[in-house]
């Protein structure tokens, strides 16, 4: 991997914003698709046409508002011929590349540029006060402090080595993009690579405990229950994220609905029977179907408004799922999804 | 602003309302350009999220036209028009949006005369109004 | 006999010393032994956990698990009992016990073709109001009647005292605290069930109305002020946008609505959604634009199909996981929405809801 020498003397934060103003000025893109700044140290994202609209671009807002992969299946949900440059973080990429294999997100214009992801701060704990790129490593979303794959993902990233700036080209297209900008002196990356090794080795060690943890904690029905007891059955969680694109819910078919009579019976059987009774079937049906493609965000628990562990258990689920055909969501768009798949000789141990 | 000309969007009636813009056009009633009409199979068709969806991508102005009460083609539609709009002006002025930015008028199909009079009466107040704010806001 | 009279002259009421969760239990459970109900919906405790949910209890010997009018809605009642009826009416009898707001809701839900009131026994109460739950404040367990932490919806609510629907009203908000447990007899239904109780004595009693006199004109008080100058008035675009900028878009308000019942929401569908196409162009035209747009949209839509029919129950605020006052908006447009339409929802079955109906001589003014 080579390191392309970006922005020299810049914050990362700068380099970022300066990336997305050249981009639009160079003529690398028509639109570019960044967080920004609003009206009571909120966050959205924006699709900005012209330099002038970057004013408030905000690259690395302390918070995740709307998972990036969301907001770019809107703008890009179709072919198109703008070309949209998208900065995004390591996670929402990485989502983006999951929707692009649903097919709600078009590729072929599309610029993703990410970066050393810090994390971001769990929403109901963000008071507007923390400045963008100071994040209290106490109140980072639970699924930041678990993520090994916070850096290098999309078309190209903008990394930190040595307190210089270096673009690494990721495809082709992040190669085109440092060429249009004209990036050619290589820097090292050597305390870059040591960092993040350690970093994600020490993550991914976090990851496995939480998730051993956890398995324990929801093993069997009744502690699974328990789990989503506080469940107000809001769907934010399916909303919010960036993999649950239907426009209708499996949950939602008229055809589930069942009649009373089958609620009493309910009841009958074990005196008491819990209404809204759709808790559980909605929780694990989600899982079978997005958590083969979760690629850990946490927005899901970050949007939960009881505060249930949503994103740790989705992402256990995944680990377990994904492990199966040894798939990692969000690496590779060529590869397929491993449910539109499949090989002869495979998965003999599931047949009896 | 003095260059400011107002993009008002009309959903007319198809029965009188249209009707009416016709006669106004083929009599060659002088009026002001400014009026997008939309034709519809009754003024009932129109859902308050057809006329918030044109408020919110800034048209200036949003007219509903149809029959006068009690000559409905469908018979009734227009009244349920007329709750609906009801419903819309209160939320509005719940919200404190403009919705003097928002007109229902009946306009039969014989009022050639009446249809350039309403829209040159709107077209002045959303003139005087000014351009709608919506239309530059980047957070809709 | 009928109930509106009734509530002005006064009424007849069952009594029983002590707690109104234990006076209530004992009435469940004596309604479950004797077969007069097969289950009773109510609020429950749930074992081994602090989490409270509504449950159907068949077995009276987990009626100790009720927690009748504990101050938490975790889901809107009307949410849960139009899940239970909407396909098919209740077979057996259910003694269902429900806030004012929650049955005014299931009401509007039962008047939409969304559920069935058949078969249900509604147990209702002057209502002091729930307490926020969520993260945010942590799930309080204490018993009702404390003086704050209520809902700003709950501070506001004139509509505390339960209309026609409700079968018995516990008497919970009133002037003075009652001591004892005290049940008002609304319905023939109410009253021939009360006298089979045991342990209750059955008294004359002023109505619910003169009970409540003080209550009713502190919270019409403060629902005017609220109305008129509330901290998030939401007043013009500028306010409107700012308010709305936090919104994450998780329509968790819309699916707590007890009230938004479609199953496919107009905002979900491709002829509201923008595609691509249209958002770069308006992104050229505004030279930015949110992605997705339509928070706007969605709100005022919501507001537009929601604002007549709304009891303002305040579950959408609750709900909202980034804190956007969502009910304010919608108590403030019911209140004028609503008057207009001469309407007020949830009050009895028999008004028709107002979009359905119209006058030949109405609302005149709003035409030019």
């Amino acid at each position: 991997m080579r390191g392309l020498v970006t922005s020299p003397g810049l914050p990362l934060r700068e380099a970022l914003l300066e990336l997305a103003y050249s981009a639009l000025r160079e003529g690398y893109a028509d639109f570019v698709m960044v967080p920004s700044r609003g009206p009571g140290d909120s966050y959205s994202w924006i699709l900005a046409g012209t330099p002038d609209a970057l004013t408030s671009a905000e690259p690395l807002p302390p918070v995740m508002t709307v998972q990036g992969a969301r907001a770019l299946s809107s703008a890009a949900g179709e072919p198109s011929s703008r070309r949209i440059l998208a900065i995004m973080r390591p996670c929402e990429a990485r989502a983006a590349v999951e929707v692009m294999k649903l097919r709600q997100i078009d590729h072929a214009n599309l610029t993703l540029v990410t970066m050393d992801c810090p994390g971001v701060i769990q929403l109901d704990l963000y008071d507007g006060a923390a400045e963008p790129e100071e994040c209290d490593p106490a109140n980072l979303r639970p699924a930041c402090r678990q993520c090994s794959e916070f850096t290098a993902c999309g078309d190209a990233c903008i990394v930190r080595s040595a307190d210089s700036n270096l673009l690494l080209p990721l495809t082709a297209k992040g190669g085109e993009l440092a060429s249009s900008l004209g990036l050619e002196e290589q820097g090292s990356l050597d305390e870059w690579s040591k960092r993040t090794e350690e970093l994600r080795a020490l993550r991914l060690g976090t990851a496995e405990g939480a998730r051993t943890e956890l398995r324990q904690q929801v093993a069997g029905i009744g502690r699974l229950s328990d789990f989503f007891a506080d469940c107000i059955g809001c769907r934010a969680c399916r909303t919010v994220c960036p993999i649950c694109y239907c426009r209708q819910c499996f949950i939602d078919m008229k055809d589930r609905r069942s009649p009373a009579s089958s609620h009493l019976d309910r009841s009958r059987r074990s005196g008491a029977a819990r209404l809204v009774s759709d808790t559980l079937l909605f929780h694990i049906g989600r899982m079978a179907h997005m958590s083969i493609s979760c690629v850990g965000c946490g927005m899901c628990e970050d949007a939960c408004p009881a505060g249930i562990p949503v994103g740790r258990l989705v992402s256990m689920v995944g680990a377990g799922t994904s492990a199966l055909f040894d798939y990692r969501a969000g690496k590779d768009p060529e590869e397929p999804l491993p449910l539109n798949t499949f090989v002869e000789e495979e998965l003999h141990e599931f047949e009896d | 602003m003095s260059d400011f000309e107002p993009r008002i969007v009309g959903f007319l009636c198809n029965w009188c309302s249209y009707a009416g813009a016709d006669l106004a056009g083929t009599s060659r009633l002088e009026m002001p350009p400014n009026l997008v009409p939309i034709r519809v199979m009754c003024s009932s068709r129109v859902d308050p999220e057809m006329v918030t969806d044109a408020f919110l991508r800034g048209a200036d102005g949003v007219l509903i036209a149809g029959c006068h009460p009690g000559d409905c083609h469908y018979d009734k539609g227009n009244y349920f028009a007329r709750r609906r709009f009801a419903v819309l002006k209160k939320v509005m002025e719940s919200l404190g949006l403009e919705s003097e930015r928002l007109r229902l008028s009946w306009i039969s199909a014989s009022e050639g005369v009446r249809f350039r009079k309403v829209v040159e009466e709107f077209t002045e107040k959303i003139r005087a109004l000014g351009p709608n704010p919506v239309s530059r806001e980047t957070l809709i | 006999m009928s109930s509106r009279t009734e509530a002005t002259a006064g009424g007849r009421y069952i009594r029983c010393p002590g707690d109104h969760v234990e006076g209530v239990r004992s009435i469940l459970r004596q309604l479950l032994v004797s077969g007069s109900v097969k289950a009773v919906f109510s609020l429950r405790s749930i074992p081994g956990n602090e989490s409270f949910s509504y449950s159907l209890i068949s077995d009276p010997r987990l009626v100790e698990e009720a927690v009748p009018f504990h101050p938490l809605m975790p889901v809107q009642a009307a949410r849960a009992l139009s899940q239970l009826t909407v396909s098919r009416p209740l077979e057996e009898k259910v003694a269902v016990i429900i806030r004012p707001c929650e049955l005014r809701a299931f009401i509007e839900n039962v008047k939409q073709s969304q559920g069935s009131v058949e078969n249900m026994f509604f147990i209702s109460c002057t209502c002091p109001g729930v307490g926020d739950s969520g993260k945010a404040s942590g799930n309080d367990s204490g018993k009702s009647g404390g003086g704050s932490g209520y809902r700003t919806a709950c501070s506001v609510c004139t509509d505390f005292v339960p209309g026609d629907p409700a079968d018995m009203v516990l008497l919970l908000e009133a002037d003075e605290s009652p001591e004892d447990t005290r049940i008002l007899l609304r319905s023939e239904a109410a009253a021939s069930m009360a006298e089979d109780l045991t342990g209750f004595e059955i008294v004359q009693g002023p109505s619910l109305e003169q009970l409540t006199r003080a209550v009713a004109r502190r919270r019409s008080l403060q629902r005017q002020d609220f109305i008129e100058k509330g901290p998030s008035a939401g007043s013009g675009l500028e306010e409107l946008v700012s308010l709305f900028a936090k919104c994450i878009g998780c329509r968790a308000c819309r699916q707590a609505c007890p009230l938004c019942t479609c199953l496919l929401c107009d905002y979900e569908t491709a002829r509201t959604i923008y595609p691509p196409s249209l958002i770069g162009h308006e992104a050229e035209r505004r030279g930015a634009l949110r992605v997705p747009p339509g928070t706007l949209q969605f709100h005022l839509g919501r507001l537009n199909h929601i604002a007549p029919y709304c009891t303002g129950c305040g579950q959408c605020s609750d709900a909202c996981p980034v804190g956007i006052p969502v009910a304010d908006l919608f108590i403030r447009a019911g209140s004028l929405v609503q008057p207009a339409l001469e309407y007020h929802p949830g009050r009895n079955m028999e008004d028709p809801t107002p979009l359905s109906t119209y006058r030949a001589d109405e609302l005149e003014e709003i035409t030019d």
